[in-house]
């Protein structure tokens, strides 16, 4: 991703306090734009400016990751939309365990999941632009896939 | 939960309604992958069209 002109941190447990304070910092100050990290920072960091979140992987727990961690995805999503400002998340599934686990947390706390299509670039761009650009005043805006005032599909 | 059960039986608890935990504001979306090895792929793309402030990316541990 660094190729591609992304200023990329990568945070994981193996660091310890005072290099992780670092990374921390050039994240929150704007120096990287990219923080990719493990469930280290899945609650507790706040960073105001965070306006995506990724799920690449869907949070599991359990023996083997057998099972979906609604809680988890739910401080991960958090990061994002600090403070009445609004978040987009995108999380990545790609098999049906995958998709089993994410629409397992949907359904916990009854989230529409607004689907992108890897092939429909124009729509995913779309969709995302949308959210970011809207402000503050929205807030109480909530994506539907149901809502008939929004395009259920792409 | 139980822990604290156990360390103070009989303190008030504050929980939230499952229905109150998520979070309005944040778009939740999901994007279909036709498989693992095509997700790094998608990631690019995605931070090609897309001009995003600050974002996150979680990964599972390997």
């Amino acid at each position: 991703m660094e190729a591609d002109g992304h200023r990329v941190t990568a945070l994981h447990g193996a660091f310890e306090g005072a290099e992780r304070d670092a990374l921390l910092e050039d994240f929150r100050s704007g120096k990287t734009k990219v923080l990719i990290t493990t469930n280290v920072l899945a609650r507790g960091i706040d960073v105001s400016t965070v306006s995506m979140v990724i799920n690449y992987d869907i949070p599991m727990k359990g023996k083997g990751d057998s099972e979906p961690d609604p809680e988890t995805y739910l401080h991960r999503i958090g990061r994002t939309g600090r403070f009445g400002r609004i978040g987009v998340s995108i999380s990545f599934v790609y098999d049906k365990k995958s998709f089993q686990a994410l629409s397992d947390i949907a359904n916990q706390y009854g989230i529409d999941l607004v689907q992108l299509k890897p092939d429909d670039w124009d729509e995913a761009e779309k969709r995302v632009q949308a959210v970011i650009k809207s402000n503050r005043a929205q807030a109480a805006f909530v994506p539907s896939a149901t809502d008939p005032r929004q395009p259920a599909e792409a | 939960m139980r822990y604290a059960d156990k360390f103070a039986p009989k303190a008030l608890k504050m929980t939230l309604a499952a229905g109150e935990q998520t979070v309005k504001g944040i778009s939740q979306m999901y994007m279909d992958c036709p498989g693992e090895q095509d997700k790094y792929d998608i990631l690019c793309k995605l931070y090609g069209l897309m001009t995003v402030g600050s974002s996150v990316i979680f990964v599972k541990v390997s």
